[in-house]
């Protein structure tokens, strides 16, 4: 089969509906084993196994130190340079004083990071996607699991069609994607 | 789709099941789709109840009359409060600690017992989070309404002005408007990229498109993929870790606003941990006092269960035991030190005018939450509303006791004073209740009361439990 033909298929794509968790992860398992293109498993909770290794810690940590120190050095510059006060004869230097707000800020930059962060790698705000086309998908945020299949040729779709079926998916519908 | 309707909730919460000390966490009757119909139906249904009507009138009715207290506070100054020298922190700080202990709670369900993994915290969070965010907005309108000049409140934010002024970094108070701030912010943060999988489940489950597009919208795109899920948790686990210090910080700082201050009873090494511990016991209790009427009104007892009643006790009798050695050891520290002053004030505490004040707070944190040692009472839901609500009335006690037998009876006994609240202190305190009470009405009349996706992981690995 010529890349043209393959490029050519419509429908492209299939969605199974599980009725389990246990069933929905076999058949990706075996979807991943017959080294079929892309599977994406959609589910209405986290899937076990850890979180996604991401560079998100790093990052909101980062950001944390910089807006600790951010916080630290500002009211530095205030009480040295811009402004100094005289406050119960402590020094304009009185850096212990300074550590609350630091923190406070760090924490602040973090949460910041973190959802901003967390929310692009989710790929939020995303209003529409084509797999929004399948109805079976509507019941992954409620009860059902849903492998969705984009395939590449025709082949490829009939042997995930094969792999579904014999892990026992309730309902394969056809789609575009 | 068929939901079950709300009234019939109620029905059913009306001869439901009564606590018992061996139910399981979640009913074994529940399935991930019964849950999800059950929770999602309050908040898709389109007519609520009267009780839900009457309540939410009442609510508001405070709501306006806490508008017309503080027009009025505007037009006339802080004078219309019963502050004065020496009691110049009164009803405005007694009533900020008190909802932003209030407050706490929320986080610490929400944000240490995830770190700890318990899975009982499912059914709570969602509540608990609410709780923190509307206690936490009405805590942070009292230190802006005693600012005296409220309209200058970004002042106390460092930004380049003309009349190049700088913020005093150095007071506690300051420290304390950033902890705030960061506290407010970061709770609501929290709250909602919590709600984004139930919004989600909220969106496919409601029929009429104008919810669809209302959930739909806050949903963000949420759908359910394992990518999505696996960057989700990552970045709730991320937020989970840093809000559980954020809350001891921001109670620690609270602390320091007195500990700061050369004022007798205030000046001790003891307040951050001491506020600490009376904002644990507040939080849990005002959760309780919160859950156990929503189970009973929503029909929760197959998610609320005996088991959460049970753990809520030993949670409130824990930290009432903390705020008790929290007094024990102020009295302690004071009579094994040297300061006269400080001893005076201690008996004036103790046998004084106000020594009622006193020694309600002692009763109500203290001596009724030890009834909590026993399982009977833990499981009787009219003996724990009780004892929650005598919690929150005895933690106002306690900070009434702080802010104002410290200030009207410093060193010098010719700078003595009192301090008589007036109608408007009183109408501020029931106006922020009433906004709170709206705030919860609302809440639950538009979202999931309990986190959806949580429980289907509790129901799912029960269910293998039991296989």
């Amino acid at each position: 089969m010529s890349d043209e033909a393959d490029a050519s298929i419509a429908p492209n794509g299939l969605a199974a509906t599980f009725l389990s968790e246990d069933a929905a992860l076999a058949a990706l398992a075996d979807l991943s084993a017959a080294e079929i293109g892309d599977a994406r498993l959609f589910s209405p909770l986290p899937p076990p196994g850890p979180p996604k290794r991401t560079r998100l810690p790093a990052l909101a940590l980062v950001f944390g130190l910089l807006g600790a120190a951010g916080a630290f050095g500002l009211q530095s510059y205030a009480n040295v340079v811009a402004y100094p006060l005289d406050i119960g004869g402590r020094p304009p230097f009185s850096w212990p004083s300074f550590i609350p707000i630091a923190f406070e800020a760090g924490i602040l930059s973090v949460v910041l990071v973190t959802v901003v962060g967390a929310g692009a790698l989710c790929g939020f705000p995303r209003y529409y996607d084509s797999v929004d086309e399948i109805r079976a998908l509507r019941d992954t945020t409620i009860d059902r699991w849903v492998i969705v299949v984009r395939a590449s040729n025709l082949e490829s779709l009939a042997r995930s069609r094969d792999i579904l079926e014999r892990r026992g998916a309730r309902a394969i519908e056809e789609a575009e994607l | 789709m068929t939901l079950p309707r709300i009234g019939s909730a109620i029905r059913v919460s009306a001869r439901n099941r009564q606590p018992r000390a061996d139910d399981p966490i979640v009913s074994p009757a529940q399935t991930i789709s019964s849950m999800t119909s059950k929770i999602c139906a309050p908040p898709l249904q389109p007519n609520w109840p009267l009780w839900w009507k009457l309540s939410l009138a009442t609510a508001l009715l405070f709501v306006l009359i806490l508008a017309v207290a503080i027009g009025w506070l505007f037009y006339a100054g802080v004078g219309v409060w019963g502050i004065d020298w020496p009691v110049v922190w009164g009803f405005a700080i007694i009533n900020y600690v008190w909802w932003i202990a209030i407050a706490s709670g929320g986080t610490f369900i929400s944000a240490l017992f995830y770190l700890a993994e318990v899975e009982w915290r499912g059914a709570l969070n969602r509540i608990a989070e609410t709780i923190t965010i509307f206690a936490a907005a009405c805590a942070a309108i009292y230190p802006i309404l005693h600012l005296g000049r409220p309209w200058l409140f970004y002042w106390l934010f460092s930004y380049p002005n003309v009349m190049g002024l700088w913020p005093q970094f150095r007071s506690p108070l300051l420290w304390d408007f950033v902890a705030i701030l960061t506290y407010v912010i970061s709770s609501i943060l929290f709250w909602y990229f919590g709600l984004l999988p139930d919004l989600a489940t909220m969106r496919d489950k409601a029929d009429a498109p104008q919810k669809r597009r209302f959930y739909g919208a806050l949903a963000l795109g949420f759908r359910g993929s394992d990518n999505a899920w696996r960057y989700y948790i990552a970045g709730y686990g991320l937020l989970a870790a840093v809000m559980a210090p954020l809350v001891i910080s921001v109670h620690s700082i609270v602390g320091l606003d007195f500990a700061g201050a050369a004022t007798l009873g205030w000046h001790s090494t003891e307040f951050p941990p001491f506020f600490v511990f009376g904002a644990l016991l507040s939080g849990f209790a005002t959760v309780t006092l919160v859950a156990i009427p929503a189970r009973r009104l929503l029909g929760l007892d197959d998610f609320i269960t005996g088991r959460h009643f049970d753990i809520l006790g030993k949670l409130l009798l824990t930290s009432s035991l903390c705020v008790g050695y929290a007094y024990l050891m102020e009295a302690f520290t004071i009579f094994y030190g040297p300061d006269a002053a400080e001893k005076r004030l201690f008996t004036d505490k103790l046998a004084g005018e106000l020594a009622p004040v006193y020694w309600a707070t002692i009763l109500f944190n203290v001596l009724a939450p030890q009834l909590m040692w026993r399982r009977s009472v833990r499981l009787n839901e009219t003996l724990v509303v009780l004892i929650s609500f005598l919690v929150i009335v005895g933690m106002w006690c306690e900070r009434y006791v702080i802010v104002v037998m410290s200030l009207r009876r410093t060193h010098l006994p010719s700078a003595w004073g009192e301090y008589t609240p007036t109608i408007w202190d009183w109408l501020t305190l029931f106006g922020t209740c009433g906004l709170f009470i709206a705030g919860l009405l609302i809440a639950i009349r538009l979202l999931p009361t309990v986190s959806m996706f949580e429980m289907r992981d509790v129901i799912l690995r029960n269910a293998r439990r039991n296989r």
